[in-house]
């Protein structure tokens, strides 16, 4: 929303410069963004009159025109179709510098010597309109200066509409003149009068909603020419206000709106039919817009209608039907006040946001269409000096003021300020609110009307209100003084912490955020699309409404579209992912129903077109992540499992690993075809870990051992088997072989050359201890003896 | 003369151990002269036997001192000769030491993890929790219990996705949604911050994206007021900002607060002067914040009669991108080439 200090002016007379004014309110009442100077390049900008108007003799469409500015005639040479002589208008002197920086001089057009420039509309900032010179009116003084006959130059204030969302009282003029005015304590100079209005002659008003709309005030008025243009003092302001001037009755309903804050919308009277009556829509009905769009309207649209038809969307923007015209001559204004529910619900359904929609939203004065009226009459009077108001209708509403008992101490309790029961009293009575003390400490606040819809309702809104008033950028820094109570320890938070720091140390990946959307392409191309997902109804972009089950998909996503310009990638996320079964988290505190399943996981791509089995190095990792936090013998490794989740994974290198039996993630390389379709030509592993899963457990290192008392004496062991058979199977025979092996090593496996097809070799080294005593050589050896035995039998290992 | 003898293996032995140019030259000349068997020395030596006592003496002694001249000799040319041979090898082994180093791998953390546990723990170490909570959320947690209730022109302020689904779900617009959860799990006197992804469904630019970075605060006791606040706040960005920064609070609305607030922090970038971060203000606009509403404190299940507090959120990932200067916050979310 746009201010003009000179409006601000009219009703409150602050000696602010508008840059101060501007701090003022943003420290106290609410976020002014910006601040323009307006009119300021009018100077050198004066009222001249054409004495005659000649063709150009070198250009058909030049005029050379003397031009009586005051003092003296200027030769000017204007290109404007519609000059003629004997018209006012606003000649820039030589010298005269223009909004958009358009510089006058004397110079010669043609030929001919130009000693200034006739201005239209736009060149003076003052519209859009370039069709031709302005013509000013016959009431403009020869000579003057342009500017101060247009109230110019001005200051327009910038405001942060959704800092006002609370502030019904401030989209107005009025009502900041009125804030301006607590703030500066300079006199606010608007009182409310007593207004009689005209009898109904006829008209009739039936309010069928009476709790949607509590205030109507319905007028006729006649005698009226709407298409005439507005004067330019007024044409001037509702541009420098973003409200673009139409013709001088559209002119004042929108000036009324800026300045008092009510909007106020005026019908064709004679295009209604019968009683106006303002009720709910019937179902489907329908209702063609000001904005030409045709709406289908529902049993909760509040509108304006008359016998035959609905005439406007109550508060939000007018029909067609009964719109005003180049013909109107005779109006029913509305003045009215909507009830913030139904606007915002028929708003927000239908999408149209309007000036007055953003208004009533936030629950306008019930009583500001009075004061609406009491300014309108008068500036009527100015706009259309015959027009004759006949008629009219009203609905007051009933209220009752709104009382909050309140214990003045509570500011200071709440702010840390240390203000005065007087103080405090003397800001809210500037305010408007009433005070009366029942007590000490307690005191019964009484809300003036212009805050009592909603804004201010409770103490702590009284609190809100001394304090921004004295000034928030006035409390001063301090620091609590508390008990200490102890909150269980968050495990999730920790793992995720030390999970994310031991991949990144260890490995030396790099972190990335993906999305929590995963898009219907990458699903599809992993043959994912099939799985149930949690959709979004309005998606950011088409193709991505799905919510992330995993989050291995979205980093595969980028290594896919990064693969033609590098080719290794070593990427590490953490992240929620959303399954569609029901979790524990309740909707609502007592209440069943609970949220979807949310997770956090742990998940890493890895691929380098040197490492033929990037599987090994995750695993290798993995390993030292178990060793590291957990008791490594809780994890268990589930080969080849089935799993649609990850079903693009290479059905021989991926695992499923286990704690406690319970499965907390993956391990495995993406499988040709998923690599075929990604264009990614090499083996890329993958590891996903559930944290949520694994932070229910205790994490902790491996017990501290103080090793062994007696030497161990190692002895290695070299096995052919069959290719297929897992090493863990085979470990886990060894280990059960002797009770004395106390650490076993792999440290070579082979196949191909020089051994026969389908088989592989192993080679161990293994520890054998006793923890009594040294064990001999032939001690040793028997052990060893017992685990071949058992491999042989077991596998039919060869030992070699 | 035996004296002749030694002056002559003497002179025999320099003129040849000057051209000694390797350790086996100089074993060669060890045996030669002084080896057991047929060392010249040792062989001049048999003969004095022969001689008379008195002879005897002079000739061993003579024999004795050029021994020792012959072993100093022998040793000092071999540290000579290493340290000639150690003076080439260094000269074949030169390297461009100005070269890279070998490529390692180091880890990257992604700067919102980096900014974040830099804040987390300036908050802990005021004994505060750090919590989380989900991050798709009832429409109950995100706006009813934030004193949002529906057709409320707060609603507009956040522009939300919605699930498709029968109950009202949403992707959590704001990390205020755990503050109801918090206080209903927790209870009075409690403070803790809540880092966290939040999403709105708006167009994305440089400045804008539907997935950001969100570090809610809340602390509630029995007289935590305003100025609290703004002390806990200057301390932990003056720490973010390793120097002293100014905080300033205005008005500024919020559902959920009463009285609701925005605190801005005096640029530290150019120590107020204006600069184009604060755009020429001097200050930038850092969060909002306030006393937690009561209606807010009720729905948490908290007395509002006997506990008060403030809460505060602010953006992390705008935070993140101010200190490290990201020019676009798109750069943040998914992997970008330049990553690593």
């Amino acid at each position: 929303m746009f201010l003009s200090v000179n409006l601000l002016k009219k009703y409150c007379p602050f000696s602010l410069s508008p840059q101060e004014l501007a701090e003022l309110l943003t420290l106290h009442s609410f976020e002014v963004e910006g601040g323009e100077e307006v009119g300021a390049s009018l100077e050198k900008v004066v009222v001249g009159k054409v004495q005659s108007v000649e063709k150009h003799p070198q250009a058909d469409r030049l005029h050379i025109c003397q031009v009586d500015v005051g003092q003296k005639i200027l030769n000017i040479v204007c290109g404007a179709p519609n000059v003629a002589a004997g018209q006012k208008v606003a000649v820039a002197l030589v010298g005269a510098r223009l909004p958009h920086g358009m510089k006058i001089a004397k110079r010669k057009v043609r030929g001919v010597v130009s000693e200034g420039m006739i201005c239209a509309e736009d060149e003076l900032g003052l519209g859009n309109n370039h069709e031709g010179i302005m013509v000013l009116t016959e009431d403009f003084p020869l000579g003057k200066e342009l500017a101060p006959l247009l109230d110019l130059p001005d200051y327009i204030l910038e405001v942060d509409n959704k800092s006002l969302t609370n502030r019904p009282d401030l989209w107005g003029h009025l009502g900041v003149a009125r804030e301006i005015s607590v703030l500066t304590k300079k006199p606010f100079l608007y009182k409310e009068e007593k207004v009689t209005l005209p009898p109904k002659n006829g008209l009739k008003l039936k309010i069928t909603e009476p709790r949607y709309c509590p205030t109507y005030l319905g007028v006729k008025i006649q005698g009226l020419r709407g298409n005439e243009p507005s004067p330019l003092k007024l044409k001037a302001l509702l541009e420098n206000l973003g409200l673009n001037s139409v013709n001088r009755l559209v002119d004042f309903t929108n000036y009324l709106m800026a300045e008092v804050g009510n909007p106020v919308h005026a019908f064709d009277s004679q295009k209604i039919k019968g009683q106006v009556e303002v009720r709910f829509a019937r179902d489907k009905e329908r209702f063609l817009a000001l904005d030409q769009q045709e709406y289908i309207l529902q049993s909760n649209d509040l509108v304006i209608a008359d016998q035959e038809k609905v005439l406007a969307l109550a508060g939000i923007i007018g029909g067609q039907e009964a719109s005003v015209s180049e013909n109107t001559t005779e109006i029913f204004l509305e003045l009215a006040n909507f009830s913030f529910k139904s606007i915002r619900q028929t708003a927000s359904r239908l999408h149209i946001r309007t000036e007055a929609s953003m208004r009533f939203e936030k629950s306008l004065d019930p009583l500001l269409p009075f004061t609406a009226w009491n300014l309108g009459r008068k500036l009527l009077a100015e706009l259309f000096p015959q027009a004759r108001v006949v008629a009219a209708v009203e609905a007051r509403p009933s209220l009752k003021p709104t009382k909050i008992s309140f214990s003045w101490p509570e500011v200071n309790k709440k702010t840390g300020l240390s203000l005065t029961k007087k103080e405090v009293k003397e800001i809210l009575t500037r305010l408007g609110f009433g005070w009366q003390d029942k007590g000490k400490e307690k005191q019964e606040i009484t809300v003036p009307s212009w805050r009592a819809t909603g804004d201010v309702s409770q103490p702590e809104d009284l609190v809100e209100e001394v304090a921004r008033v004295f000034g928030y950028h006035n409390i001063n820094p301090d620091f609590p003084e508390v008990k200490i109570k102890p909150f269980p320890p968050l495990a999730l938070e920790k793992l995720t912490k030390k999970t994310r720091d031991f991949f990144l140390e260890q490995g030396g990946l790099t972190e990335v955020y993906n999305y929590s959307f995963v898009s219907d392409d990458i699903l599809t191309k992993l043959g994912l699309a099939e799985q149930k997902y949690l959709e979004l109804a309005n998606p950011a972009a088409q193709g991505w409404g799905k919510l992330r089950q995993s989050l291995l998909p979205n980093l595969l996503e980028d290594v896919a579209n990064y693969f033609k310009e590098k080719k290794e990638f070593f990427l590490g996320e953490v992240g929620e992912i959303f399954l569609p079964q029901p979790g524990k988290e309740k909707q609502k505190a007592g209440e069943e129903k609970t949220l979807p399943e949310q997770k956090r996981m742990w998940a890493i791509v890895y691929t380098c077109p040197e490492d033929k089995e990037p599987f090994f190095f995750l695993k290798g990792l993995f390993a030292g992540y178990k060793e590291k936090f957990f008791f490594a013998e809780k994890f268990k490794e589930q080969p080849n499992f089935e799993a649609k989740k990850y079903g693009y994974l290479h059905t021989g290198r991926r695992e499923q690993l286990f704690f406690n039996q319970q499965p907390i993630g993956v391990l495995g390389e993406i499988s040709p075809w998923a690599r075929q379709k990604l264009g990614i030509n090499q083996p890329v592993a993958c590891l996903e870990l559930d944290l949520t899963a694994l932070a229910k457990f205790k994490f902790s290192c491996a017990p501290f051992s103080s090793g062994q008392r007696y030497p161990a004496v190692k002895r290695d062991l070299a096995i052919l088997v069959d290719k297929e058979i897992y090493y863990k199977n085979l470990i886990q025979e060894i280990r059960q072989a002797s009770r004395l092996l106390t650490k076993v090593e792999l440290f070579d496996v082979y196949e191909g050359k020089n051994l026969p097809k389908g088989k592989k070799s192993l080679a161990f080294h293994l520890f054998f201890c006793s923890p009594d005593r040294t064990l001999t050589s032939e001690e040793a050896d028997k052990e060893l003896q017992k685990v071949w035995q058992r491999l042989e039998k077991k596998f039919q290992a060869q030992i070699r | 003369m035996f004296v002749d003898d030694l002056k002559r293996i003497k002179e025999k032995f320099f003129s040849a151990a000057e051209k000694a140019k390797s350790d086996e030259d100089l074993l060669l000349l060890e045996k030669e002269y002084l080896g057991r068997k047929r060392g010249a020395l040792t062989a001049a030596l048999k003969k004095i036997s022969s001689l008379s006592k008195e002879e005897k003496k002079q000739a061993g002694q003579a024999a004795n001192e050029l021994k020792k001249e012959i072993l100093a000799f022998l040793a000092q040319k071999k540290e000579q000769i290493f340290q000639e041979k150690i003076k080439k090898q260094e000269k074949e082994e030169w390297l461009d030491v100005t070269l890279p180093g070998k490529k390692i791998r180091t880890g990257k953390k992604h700067p919102l993890t980096s900014l974040r546990e830099e804040i987390e723990e300036i908050f802990l170490s005021l004994g505060f929790l750090v919590l989380n909570g989900p991050e798709l959320e009832s429409e109950y947690y995100n706006f009813e219990a934030l004193n949002i209730p529906d057709y409320h022109p707060a609603r507009d302020m956040q522009d939300t996705f919605y699930l498709k689904s029968k109950d009202k779900l949403v992707l959590r617009t704001h990390t205020s949604s755990v503050q109801a959860r918090a206080l209903e799990k927790y209870g009075a006197p409690f403070r803790a911050i809540v880092p966290g992804r939040v999403f709105r469904y708006e167009a994305t630019d440089a400045s804008h994206d539907n997935t950001f970075y969100q570090i809610e605060g809340l602390m509630v006791d029995k007289d935590i007021n305003l100025s609290h606040l703004k002390g806990i706040m200057q301390e932990v960005l003056s720490r973010v900002f390793q120097k002293e920064v100014k905080v300033r609070f205005r008005p500024g609305y919020f559902p959920f607060v009463e009285p609701g607030l925005e605190l801005d922090l005096g640029c530290p970038f150019c120590n107020g002067k204006g600069c184009s971060v604060c755009k020429k203000t001097g200050w930038i606009e850092f969060m909002g914040a306030g006393m937690v509403h009561p209606n807010v404190l009720r729905a948490g299940g908290v007395d509002p009669q006997k506990w008060q507090g403030f809460a505060f959120g602010f953006g992390l990932t705008r935070l993140a991108m101010m200190k490290f200067n990201i020019q676009d916050i798109r750069l943040l979310t998914g992997y970008h080439l330049n990553n690593n």
